[in-house]
């Protein structure tokens, strides 16, 4: 077993350098010199002479490639042009914001998925089944812009229930000890500040769910059916155990492989696509941080945003083919 | 002696997309305290779905039993709730499967799944529930039964595994053991060391037994009574000397000319022709009429009942009738 | 003497399994390891053995669906195990296989005509009216009717598509059938209507079968000559009537006392082998059957037994008949 994690993550170190390579030659893919572009067309000669310089743009290609690698590894991240502030310092309340969003929208689009897809299954074709899926081909449907808006309308405008923007009430901030504000709160028993952060996190995580949770409510619905149908299910049943311990015990473990895959595939996705719902709740995560630094062709923001999502992609799946074993004991480690 | 189930005119349909197939249509039969039933039919005659009517685990959306009584200890089990049915399956009624390869849930120890049979139904801590199911995996003569216990089933042989599935079985002291081709998918010689643990597992207790099978060398081992099934219907009963020695119904008396034997050589096998009739082109009377060699035109008309050949030995068969009554005549 | 239209000289057939941290190291399953038989025109040979024993793997090695790791195969007495794939195409109309399964081995969306006819498209340059003109033939000298042409396999019973199944094996008047479990999913009465045919095929056309099976009454019935094999070897083979009335291997023994009987009057005393089927990864040292052997001797522990000729062309390989 340890062999097969070490092994496991010995092959990631090629898929590491690889995006470091990647993000490092986004920089140098631009058409034209870097310098010039970031600084437009007006520069002077001069300004541009300079920032090639501070980029080390003037160094051969391997050396600023390895300059650039040996900083990631030692924390270093590089410096933001527009703010000239530490991008590691800048970045980490943003990606914080965005975790505790990601979190919440998994751990309801799992407990809802799941749960619908194994009841659907073991009611196939009742009201309950065509109901759910055609609930959830909706849910895969609906630009998330559009449903994001519409709850603001709802939820806030009209009903007055919940708060339509940002991560807190900004009269009464809450101080940010890992960024996890859930967490942060809970740890300082600052309870009418859990409360709000809480609010706030309700509209934006339902509209940035919605799409993973039709997903997986459908995959879990197929998976289920597909082990349902089999020798050892009627073993269980022949037992005398109840439908309960029969769907939860003996089918969800073995129909949950496929359904570990894809959450695994959905972290990526929401890290990505977070920027649509981070933008109409105002949200202020990492998507909506990169935004920016497209906007003002921050490109060292640009990279470090990027090399940062796409390195917790990486590990998120690995995670996903480790949890793989605990559920199939059969998977060969040799 | 009162039976401990009684079976009476059974008829469970599956509904399908192209009609309905009347698996079992109209089935009969008695299993008594301490006795070995066997069962016995080819495929498609409605064997495998009498055994999971007793047991009320007809898929739930196709299958249903639409006339007939289960008495199991008196109690009619097809009108039990699904709550009151669950108390008795596992606990009063085991069933043993074909399948030992996928019969088992991979994602489970062995230990868990014997002990949760026990765990529900004895309601066992979870200590006493391995302590028990180690015992049960010496008494189905695994050897190292504290290591197995422990283990996942994909590290077990087929014939290991369909051990354990009769461990499973034992478990909570059932009073009735409904075993579906235990030995079918096992190699001979595993089969062998099944058919002797079987035999001496009905030694040691009083645990009546339903042995379903298309083997009748299976049946000539273990059983004491065999039913014959064919199309959905018993066709013959009798002891299992009776029905291999001096069968009364021509589907029988078939059945057994077409195994090949050991003990014989022959160059040809006696066959029956033809085909078991799809359920759509089921003729009127007689379902074995359209393959039968002696059949009249009454067989193909009308519908012959169970008639009495012998004591304790019945065939659904006109020409039953007629030898009795010449018996009776003279 | 007769030259054997098959001959099988050490035939082994390792087949190598990855393992290691990059899946640099190999290990061997020894799926068949030195197998040697020979099969003369119009005789049936059998194969019998229990999973795993390599009787399938045997007849997949010498249609080359298996490429052989060693030995030889030769068929009217020309080696066949190093040809190419084009090569091999001549000799399949020499050797024809029927499946196991009816049920799997037939295309779904192909009429049973389009079935038999497949071969011969393939293989001959008959017209589009010879080869209907001969599907029809065959679907009569099967069993079946010219109608049964049109209809899809689903529409036809278990027996029925291993009909068409025997059908299409003899679409190009092959001179030896493997038959690999071909008999098995058959209910008995279908069963026995099945081997009833094949034997009435080889008397009608002088063909030759390796018939390999798990059950011995089936073997023993339609036989010659018989192979038992144990995990990748032949440990006794002679004709049917010497392996039947005196079995000289303990494995054998044991097998033809297991098979249940329904003749209880004819007792005799079950030998009840302990334990299962050995890794054929790691085999046993000696003789790979020792381990569950009630006949053990201690040279068998560490010395493999010679195949040998114990008279009336009878052989075996067990220490006890040194």
């Amino acid at each position: 077993m340890s062999s097969y994690i070490t092994r496991r993550i010995l092959q990631l170190i090629p898929v590491l350098i690889g995006m470091s390579i990647i993000v490092f030659s986004i920089i140098h893919a631009i058409p034209g010199d870097p310098a010039t572009v970031i600084l437009g067309d007006q520069a002077t000669p001069e300004a541009v002479a300079e920032l090639r310089e501070e980029m080390g743009l003037n160094e051969p290609l391997v050396k600023q490639y390895f300059s650039y690698v040996s900083g990631i590894l030692t924390g270093d991240l590089g410096t933001s042009l527009k703010t000239s502030k530490s991008i590691q310092e800048e970045i980490t309340p943003y990606l914080m914001a965005t975790i505790e969003l990601m979190m919440m929208s998994m751990i309801i689009a799992i407990i809802i998925g799941v749960n619908a897809g194994i009841i659907a299954a073991w009611k196939r074709a009742s009201w309950f089944d065509y109901t759910a899926m055609l609930v959830a081909l909706i849910g895969v449907s609906i630009p998330v812009f559009w449903f994001g808006l519409m709850e603001q309308w709802i939820f806030a405008e009209k009903l007055g229930l919940l708060p339509s923007t940002g991560r807190m009430n900004a009269r009464e901030p809450v101080e940010a000890l890992s960024g996890l504000l859930l967490v942060d709160t809970i740890l300082q028993g600052n309870w009418s500040g859990f409360w709000d952060v809480l609010k706030h996190l309700i509209l934006p995580s339902i509209a940035l769910g919605t799409i993973p949770m039709a997903i997986i409510a459908r995959i879990t619905r197929s998976s289920m059916l597909e082990v349902l149908e089999l020798d050892y299910i009627r073993t269980a049943r022949a037992k005398g155990l109840s439908g309960f311990w029969v769907l939860y015990k003996h089918a969800l473990k073995n129909a949950f492989a496929p359904i570990l895959t894809i959450i695994g595939m959905l972290v990526g996705l929401l890290l990505g696509g977070a920027v649509l719902t981070e933008t109409i709740f105002g949200w202020p995560g990492v998507g909506r941080y990169i935004y920016d630094a497209i906007g003002s062709r921050d490109y060292p923001v640009i990279q470090s945003g990027i090399l940062i999502i796409a390195t917790i992609f990486v590990f998120v799946n690995l995670i996903v083919d480790l949890l793989y074993s605990l559920l199939d004991p059969r998977i060969n480690y040799r | 002696m009162k039976p401990l189930l009684s079976v009476q005119n059974l008829k469970t349909h599956f509904f399908t997309d192209n009609g309905v197939v009347p698996s079992v249509d109209g089935v009969s039969f008695t299993v008594n305290v301490g006795e070995t039933l066997g069962i016995v039919g080819e495929s498609g005659s409605g064997k495998s779905v009498t055994a999971l009517s007793i047991m009320q685990l007809l898929p739930s959306r196709k299958g249903k039993i639409v006339d007939g009584k289960i008495l199991f200890q008196d109690v009619d089990l097809s009108k039990l709730s699904d709550k009151k049915m669950r108390r008795i399956r596992g606990n009063e009624i085991a069933m043993i499967f074909q399948e030992p390869m996928t019969s088992l849930n991979p994602g489970y120890t062995i230990g868990n799944q014997i002990g949760e049979a026990l765990r529900l139904h004895m309601k066992m801590n979870r200590n006493e529930a391995e302590q028990r199911s180690i015992d049960l995996l010496k008494e189905v003569g695994i050897s190292r039964a504290e290591k197995i216990v422990r283990d996942y089933p994909h590290r077990l042989s087929g014939g290991m595994r369909q051990r354990v599935m009769i461990a499973m079985a034992l478990a909570c002291n059932p009073k009735l053991i409904i075993a579906d081709e235990p030995t079918t998918a096992l190699d001979v010689t595993i089969q062998a060391q099944i058919l002797e643990l079987i035999q001496k597992m009905k030694k040691d207790s009083s645990t009546s037994m339903i042995m379903i099978t298309h083997d009748l060398g299976v049946v000539s081992e273990v059983c004491e009574r065999v039913v014959v099934m064919y199309a959905g219907r018993v066709v013959e009963e009798a002891s299992v000397r009776t029905v291999l020695e001096s069968p009364s119904h021509p589907y029988t008396k078939g059945l057994i000319r077409s195994i090949p034997r050991l003990e014989q050589d022959v160059e040809w096998l006696e066959s029956i022709p033809g085909n078991v009739p799809i359920p759509s082109e089921m003729p009127t009377g007689c379902k074995f009429a359209s393959r039968c060699e002696i059949a009249t035109d009454q067989c193909m008309e009308e519908e012959p009942e169970l008639y009495e050949v012998g004591p304790g030995h019945i065939s659904r068969c006109f020409l039953a009738r007629e030898v009795k009554n010449a018996i009776t005549a003279t | 003497m007769l030259l054997p239209l098959l001959e099988i000289q050490e035939l082994k057939v390792h087949i190598p399994l990855k393992s290691g941290l990059f899946g640099r190291k190999y290990s061997f399953v020894k799926a068949i390891d030195g197998v040697d038989f020979s099969i003369y025109e119009n005789e049936t040979f059998g194969l019998v053995g229990e999973s795993g024993c390599g009787k399938s793997t045997t007849g997949k090695a010498i249609m080359r669906l298996i490429d052989p790791t060693s030995g030889k195969v030769s068929f009217e007495g020309k080696d066949i195990s190093r040809l190419s794939r084009k090569e091999m195409r001549n000799v399949y109309k020499d050797i024809q296989l029927i499946f196991q399964d009816p049920y799997a081995s037939l295309n779904p969306r192909k009429t049973a005509g389009d079935i038999i006819e497949e071969p011969m498209i393939i293989n001959t340059t008959m017209s589009p009216e010879e080869r209907k003109y001969r599907v029809q033939e065959l679907l009569e000298v099967v069993g079946l009717n010219a109608y049964h042409s049109t209809r899809y396999p689903h529409e036809f019973s278990g027996g029925q598509r291993q009909r068409i199944g025997i059908a299409r094996a003899l679409a190009l008047n092959p001179k030896l059938l493997i038959a690999d479990e071909a008999v098995s999913a058959l209910d008995v009465s279908v069963q026995s209507q099945v081997l009833n045919l094949l034997r009435q095929l080889q008397h009608e056309r002088g063909l030759t079968y390796l018939f390999i099976s798990h059950d011995l009454s089936v073997v023993k019935h339609i036989s010659d000559r018989i192979g038992v094999m144990y995990l990748g070897r032949i440990v006794e083979q002679g004709s049917k009537k010497s392996i039947y009335k005196n079995p000289l291997h303990p494995y054998t023994q044991a097998l033809l006392s297991a098979a249940p009987s329904i003749n209880r009057t004819n007792e005799r005393e079950r030998i009840v082998l302990m334990g299962d089927l050995p890794n054929p990864i790691n085999p046993p040292k000696g003789c790979p059957f020792h381990p569950r052997c009630f006949a053990k001797k201690t040279e068998c522990e560490s010395a493999s037994p010679q195949f040998r000729n114990v008279g009336d062309e009878h052989y075996v390989a067990c220490h006890l008949y040194n």
